[in-house]
C-alpha cells in the first residue's frame, strides 16, 4: 500500500482533477487504487463521473461514529473512492476541532482499512495551509506537490518547504507542473526555473494544458477512452511511471 | 471476365442460386435440383451465357449448328476478322522482339530457379551427411591453443615460419594437371567454408591466408605459363591484361595487410573535472555554399557539449559574403576572411590557424552537422595519448549519393564510402595509419603547426597532412562511431568531380611525397598509405578488364594462352577465395560485386587525372564539390555517359561476334568462346548499372529528410492535442505518423513539440498535407533560437546516426549478383526509354524508312 498526498500552495492548481485522472489511469493498469477526498469541497465524485454530489462520506460517517471507509464507492472504471460527504458549518467546526486535537486521526483511520497489497491511496486535499492537508501529509508515504505554471506557485515554494520540514519523519516531496502551456514562452521559462530550483524533485513530465481533460470531465467520460492519443494521456502515463519509480526507490 | 461468364453459365445449368456459396456448389455437383430450384437459378432468356457463343464469335462462326463451318474456321480466319489496321512494320517488330526477349528471360529465369532449387536440395542432403561441428567451440580451442606457453617459444615460431613458407612456396609454384588443380580448388574452398563460420578475428587471418595462397598460385601460373608472344598485337593485349591483373593482385594483398585486424577503438571518457578540459577552436570553412546549408552546421556546432569558455567557433568564409558576416554576428560565432583564396580550403584553414590560439582545432565541412557528443567522444584519446595528433570520425551521409539515388539502393546496399569508413580506416588505425579526411576531425595544434599547418602541395590536403604528422612520429586515432552527418554529393557529375580530385591528389602525394620513400614511417604505415594511393589507380586496369575479352572476340587473340578449362580452374579459386575473405572482413560495409560497379562507373574519369598527376603533379586545379542542389526532373547525363555508351557498343558488338564464333566460326574451341562470352556479358551488365547511375532521378524535396522515429506532440489551436511519431525530419518540416487516421484541415497552424532528453521544445508550424494517419507539416518562420533548438532535437542528437548501418541488408553474394544483373537490365531499359523520349533514334529510324520507300 502506497500512500500519496496531493497538495498545493495555490488554489486552482488542479489537485482534484490530477487525483481523479491518476486514479483512473491506475485502475486502467489494473492496479488497485483508492481516491480519498480529504477536502470539504466534496467535488471529487463529479470528476470521477458521478453526476450528483455525494451526501454520504467520511464526515457523516465520522459524525455517526461509523467505521472509516464505510461510504467508499466504486466507479465504472474500477476506481474506489471515498467522498468527503455533505457538510455544514457546525459539522466542519466539530470535525476540524477533532483533527486539531488528534493529528494522527487520518493515519490511524487509514491503518484500519484493509487494502490489497500493491494498492495506491491518493489523497486529495484543500490548498495549504490547511489542517486537512497536514493530516494527509502526515499520513502519506510521498507528497506530490502540484504547481501551476505561474509566478505565484514558484514564489510559494518556500511555504511548501516549510511544510515538508514540519513533517516527521521526513518523507519525499516531489513536484509536478500541471496545466502547462508549452507554446507560451513565459510558461516554458517558469518550468525551466522550477527545474533549476527543484532539479530531480520535479517530474520531467509536466501535465500539459489539454482540452481533452475538461472535455472528458464535462462528458463524464474516461479520459483514456475519450482521447487515448492525447498529450494529456502521454503526460499522465509518464508521470505515473515516474511516480512508480519514485515509490519503488522509496524501498516500499 | 470470361471466367465469371463461365461461372454464371455453370450456375444456371446446375441450379446454383447463390454464386458465392461454396456449399451450394458442392451440393449441386452431387444432387440434382428440383424443377423449382432450377427455375429460380435460371436466368431470363437471352441472358444465359453460353460458352459456345463466345467461341463462335471469336472464331467467326456465323451458324453454330454447322459443324463444317466450325472446322473451317479453326484453320481459316473469317473475312473481315483479320487485323487490318495500318501498323508499321517496325513497331510490330520491336514489340514482338521485346516479347520474345521477355519470354526468353523469364524462361531462363525459371530454369535457373528450378536448377538452383534442385542443386540446393542435393547440397543440403550432402551437408546433412557431414558430422555436426560446434564452430564456437572450435574457435575457443584455436584461441586457447595460441595462448599456450609452448607455442610462444621462439624456436617453434621460427620452425613454423620456415616450414609454412616452404610449403606455401611448394603449393604456389607446383604445376598441376586439371584434376589436381580441381582438387586443390575444392580443398581450399571447403576449408574456407568451414573456417568462415568460426567466430572471432582468427578465422579472418586463415581466410586471408587461403585467399593469398589461391591468388599467388594463380599469379605464378599466369606469369610463368600463360603469356603468349605470338604477334605484336597479341603480346600487347596479353601484357596489358597481365599488368592489370598484377595491379589488382598487389592491391588485394596490401588490402589484406591493411584490414586484417580492424582496431574498433572505444570512446575514452574525459576527466570529471571540467576545468581540466582543453580549449578547442572549431573551424567551418565555406566558399560558395548557400547560408541555408551552413546555418544548421553552425547551430549544431554551437550546441556541442563543451564548456562555453573553452570553445571558439569560426566561420571561415572564402566567399566573403555580407550575409554570412551578419549571420555570424547574430549567432555569436567568429567570422574570419582573408585577402586572397590561395590554396583553397587548406589555405583558408591555415589562415585561420594564425588568427586563433585554442589547444585543439576541430574542422567541419560546412555541411557536416556534428552531434552534441562529438567533442566528448573524441577528446578523450588526446588526453590519454600525448603523442596523438589527430582523431578522425566517419563521414556519414544522410542523403543518398548519385549511386544510391539513381539505382534506388539508399540504406539497402552500403554506399561507396562505407567501406573506407567502416573497415579501411579501422584497419589503418591498427597500424597507427588512420588518416585525416578533411572534416569531422580534431587536430592538436602543436603538431599541426610543426608540420607547417594543413598541407598545400596537393589537392588532397587532408591525407597529406596526416602523412606529414606520421613522418614526425605522431600517432592518429580513428573512432568508428558516426558523430557527424552531412549531405552526399548531389549529381553524378559532382560525385565524379570529387572522386577525380581525390584520385588526382592521391596520385600527387604518391609522386611528390611517396610513402614508401622518405623517413619516419613504419613498414605497415607505408603499406597502408601506399594502398590508399594505389587504390586510386584502378582506372586503367578496370578499363582493361571491361575490354579484355574483345581481343579474342574481335581478333581471335588468345591473350591467356591456356585452355579454357585450366583458366577457369585457376581463376575461380582466386576470385572465390578473395570474395570469401573480403565478405568476411567487409561484408557489412561493401557487398560482394559492388566494388566492380563503383569502380567501373568511375574508371574512365579518374584515369586521365591520375595519369596526368603521376607525370606532372602540379597540373590541374581544385574544384569545389557542389552540394545542396536539386535535380528538378529526371534526365540522362549524356556528356558523362558517352564513354560508357562507347564501351557498351564495343562489348555488344563483341557479344554478337562471339555468338557467331560459338555457332559458326570457332566451333573447335567452344570453351574459349563461352568463357569470353560470359566475361563480356558480365561487363555489359556492369556497364548497364553504370548507365543506370547516369540516369539522374528526379529529386522531389529541396531539403533532405532523415527518417527517424522521434516522439512528437501536436497542439492545435482549439486546445486539442495529439501524440505521434516522426517518420522523417528536415530543417523545414516533419513527416508524421499518427496512431489513427484523423481529419486534419490543411493549412491550419499548430504547435509541434519535440524533446531533447527530457526538455520540451515547441515550434510553430502549419499542416501541409494530411492523408489517413500521415501528416506533413512545415515549420512557420522559425527564429534563430528555434532553429537552433530544432537542430539540437534532430540532427545533433547524440544517437542520431548510431544505428544507421543496422538497416543494410546482409551480404548475400548470389543475391547481389542477381540484383546487379537486374539493375544492369534496368539501366539499359531506362536508356532505351530516354532515347525514345528524345525521339532522336526513333526519328532517324523513320527517316531511314522513308528513304527506303
Amino acid at each position: 500500500m502506497f500512500k500519496i498526498a496531493i497538495i498545493s500552495a495555490t488554489g486552482g492548481a488542479g489537485r482534484s482533477s490530477l487525483t481523479a485522472n491518476l486514479a483512473t489511469l491506475l485502475a486502467q493498469r489494473k492496479i488497485p487504487v483508492l481516491a480519498l477526498e480529504f477536502d470539504p469541497q466534496n467535488s471529487l465524485s463529479t470528476l470521477l463521473g458521478n453526476e450528483m454530489l455525494c451526501t454520504d462520506g467520511l464526515l457523516p460517517d465520522f459524525l455517526a461514529a461509523q467505521p472509516f471507509g464505510k461510504s467508499a464507492l466504486l466507479d465504472s472504471d474500477g476506481v474506489a473512492y471515498l467522498p468527503f460527504g455533505q457538510s455544514d458549518t457546525d459539522s466542519l467546526e466539530k470535525f476540524e476541532q477533532h483533527l486539531r486535537t488528534e493529528p494522527d486521526w487520518l493515519m490511524q483511520s487509514i491503518a484500519k482499512v484493509d487494502f490489497p497489497s500493491g494498492a495506491f491511496l491518493l489523497m486529495d486535499t484543500p490548498r495549504l495551509p490547511s489542517v486537512y492537508a497536514h493530516q494527509a501529509m502526515h499520513a502519506a508515504d510521498l507528497v506530490l506537490v502540484v504547481l501551476a505554471p505561474d509566478v505565484r506557485s514558484l514564489t510559494l515554494l518556500p511555504a511548501i518547504d516549510a511544510a515538508s520540514k514540519a513533517c516527521s519523519p521526513a518523507r519525499p516531496f516531489i513536484y509536478v507542473m500541471n496545466g502547462l502551456d508549452s507554446t507560451r514562452t513565459l510558461q516554458n521559462k517558469l518550468f525551466e526555473d522550477a527545474r533549476l530550483t527543484l532539479q530531480s524533485r520535479l517530474s520531467p513530465y509536466s501535465v500539459h494544458r489539454d482540452e481533452a481533460i475538461p472535455r472528458a470531465f464535462a462528458n463524464h467520460a474516461n479520459l483514456y477512452d475519450d482521447s487515448p492519443d492525447s498529450l494529456a494521456i502521454h503526460d499522465l502515463n509518464g508521470l505515473l511511471n515516474w511516480l512508480s519509480d519514485a515509490s519503488s526507490l522509496d524501498g516500499r | 471476365m470470361v471466367f465469371v461468364k463461365f461461372l454464371r453459365w455453370a450456375a444456371s445449368q446446375l441450379g446454383v442460386v447463390q454464386l458465392d456459396d461454396p456449399a451450394q456448389w458442392l451440393k449441386r455437383l452431387f444432387l440434382f435440383p428440383s424443377a423449382d430450384e432450377l427455375a429460380a437459378a435460371r436466368l431470363p432468356e437471352g441472358q444465359i451465357p453460353n460458352p459456345l457463343d463466345w467461341l463462335a464469335e471469336a472464331l467467326g462462326v456465323t451458324d453454330k449448328r454447322h459443324i463444317r463451318q466450325w472446322i473451317l474456321r479453326l484453320f481459316i480466319i473469317a473475312p473481315g476478322q483479320s487485323p487490318r489496321e495500318e501498323v508499321s512494320f517496325w513497331s510490330v517488330f520491336f514489340r514482338k522482339a521485346a516479347h520474345v526477349f521477355g519470354m526468353l528471360f523469364s524462361s531462363i529465369g525459371m530454369m535457373v530457379t528450378a536448377a538452383m532449387f534442385v542443386i540446393n536440395w542435393i547440397w543440403q542432403g550432402l551437408l546433412s551427411l557431414l558430422p555436426k561441428v560446434n564452430h564456437e567451440a572450435v574457435g575457443h580451442h584455436l584461441e586457447s591453443f595460441l595462448e599456450t606457453a609452448w607455442f610462444h617459444k621462439p624456436v617453434l615460431f621460427w620452425i613454423l615460419v620456415i616450414s609454412s613458407t616452404f610449403f606455401s612456396w611448394l603449393l604456389i609454384t607446383t604445376p598441376f594437371t586439371w584434376s589436381g588443380q580441381l582438387l586443390f580448388a575444392i580443398a581450399i574452398w571447403g576449408t574456407a567454408m568451414f573456417v568462415r563460420r568460426i567466430p572471432g578475428n582468427l578465422p579472418t587471418l586463415i581466410l586471408i591466408a587461403l585467399s593469398v595462397m589461391a591468388s599467388c598460385r594463380y599469379g605464378w601460373w599466369r606469369v610463368t605459363q600463360t603469356v603468349s608472344v605470338n604477334s605484336g598485337r597479341e603480346t600487347f593485349f596479353a601484357i596489358s591484361l597481365l599488368a592489370a591483373e598484377l595491379y589488382t593482385w598487389i592491391v588485394l594483398l596490401l588490402g589484406y595487410v591493411q584490414t586484417a585486424w580492424p582496431l574498433k577503438r572505444h570512446v575514452l571518457s574525459l576527466p570529471l573535472d571540467r576545468l581540466l578540459w582543453p580549449s578547442v577552436d572549431v573551424f567551418i570553412p565555406t566558399y560558395n555554399e548557400p547560408l541555408s546549408v551552413v546555418k544548421p552546421t553552425v547551430l549544431a556546432v554551437k550546441g556541442m557539449d563543451w564548456p562555453s569558455d573553452k570553445i571558439n567557433i569560426y566561420i571561415l568564409d572564402d566567399g566573403r559574403r555580407e550575409e554570412f558576416r551578419h549571420f555570424a554576428r547574430q549567432a555569436g560565432v567568429g567570422y574570419i576572411v582573408r585577402p586572397d583564396n590561395h590554396h583553397a580550403k587548406a589555405g583558408n584553414l591555415n589562415h585561420a590557424l594564425k588568427q586563433t590560439y585554442g589547444e585543439y582545432v576541430a574542422i567541419f565541412d560546412c555541411d557536416h552537422l556534428p552531434t552534441r557528443s562529438f567533442l566528448q567522444a573524441t577528446m578523450g584519446w588526446f588526453i590519454k595519448d600525448k603523442q596523438c595528433a589527430m582523431v578522425q570520425t566517419p563521414h556519414h551521409f544522410f542523403s543518398p549519393d548519385p549511386f544510391e539515388r539513381n539505382l534506388g539502393t539508399f540504406r539497402k546496399v552500403p554506399s561507396e564510402g562505407s567501406l573506407f569508413y567502416g573497415v579501411i580506416q579501422d584497419g589503418n588505425d591498427f597500424w597507427n595509419a588512420s588518416f585525416f579526411c578533411g572534416s569531422c576531425a580534431v587536430l592538436r595544434r602543436g603538431p599541426l603547426e610543426e608540420v607547417g599547418g594543413i598541407a598545400v602541395e596537393t589537392v588532397t590536403e587532408d591525407a597529406h597532412t596526416a602523412l606529414k604528422l606520421h613522418r614526425k612520429g605522431y600517432t592518429t586515432a580513428y573512432i568508428n562511431i558516426p558523430q557527424a552527418a552531412g549531405l552526399a554529393t548531389e549529381s553524378l557529375s559532382g560525385h565524379i568531380g570529387q572522386r577525380i580530385r581525390w584520385a588526382r591528389g592521391m596520385a600527387q602525394i604518391f609522386r611528390i611525397d611517396n610513402p614508401f620513400l622518405g623517413k619516419g614511417l613504419s613498414l605497415f604505415q607505408r603499406i597502408c598509405y601506399s594502398n590508399a594511393m594505389l587504390h586510386f589507380f584502378y582506372g586503367i586496369p578496370r578499363l582493361i578488364f571491361l575490354t579484355a575479352p574483345l581481343s579474342y572476340l574481335y581478333f581471335q587473340d588468345h591473350i591467356i594462352s591456356a585452355s579454357a578449362v585450366m583458366i577457369v580452374l585457376y581463376v575461380l579459386p582466386h576470385i572465390l577465395q578473395a570474395n570469401l575473405a573480403n565478405a568476411h572482413i567487409q561484408g557489412a560495409y561493401r557487398h560482394s560485386f559492388w566494388a566492380e560497379v563503383y569502380e567501373s562507373a568511375l574508371a574512365w574519369y579518374i584515369t586521365v587525372p591520375t595519369v596526368v598527376a603521376m607525370f606532372n603533379p602540379g597540373a590541374g586545379k581544385f574544384n569545389v564539390t557542389a552540394k545542396g542542389g536539386l535535380i528538378e526532373r529526371t534526365y540522362f547525363d549524356w556528356t558523362i555517359s558517352t564513354p560508357y555508351i562507347l564501351l557498351i557498343v564495343l562489348n555488344f558488338a563483341g557479344l554478337c561476334m562471339g555468338v557467331m564464333r560459338l555457332f559458326f566460326w570457332n566451333t573447335f574451341e567452344t570453351g574459349t568462346v563461352m568463357l569470353n562470352l560470359i566475361w563480356t556479358s558480365y561487363s555489359l551488365l556492369i556497364l548497364g548499372v553504370a548507365i543506370g547511375v547516369a540516369t539522374e532521378t528526379r529529386q522531389v524535396r529541396a531539403s533532405h529528410r532523415v527518417s527517424a522515429r522521434l516522439p512528437v506532440a501536436l497542439q492545435f489551436q482549439d486546445g486539442n492535442s495529439v501524440m505521434c511519431t516522426t517518420e522523417d525530419y528536415s530543417m523545414t518540416g516533419l513527416g508524421l505518423l499518427l496512431k489513427s487516421a484523423q481529419d486534419v484541415a490543411q493549412g491550419q497552424p499548430l504547435w509541434v513539440s519535440l524533446w531533447l532528453d527530457e526538455v520540451e521544445f515547441t515550434f510553430p508550424a502549419r499542416v501541409i498535407i494530411s492523408h489517413g494517419n500521415k501528416l506533413g507539416i512545415h515549420f512557420d518562420n522559425l527564429n534563430l533560437e528555434q532553429e537552433s533548438n530544432l537542430v539540437q532535437c534532430t540532427f545533433a542528437r547524440a544517437d542520431a546516426w548510431t544505428d544507421w548501418t543496422d538497416e543494410h541488408d546482409a551480404d548475400h553474394p548470389m543475391r547481389n549478383l542477381k540484383e546487379i544483373a537486374l539493375l544492369g537490365i534496368k539501366g539499359y531499359l531506362s536508356l532505351w526509354r530516354l532515347v525514345g523520349a528524345k525521339h532522336k533514334l526513333r526519328d532517324s529510324f523513320r527517316r531511314y524508312l522513308s528513304v527506303l520507300n
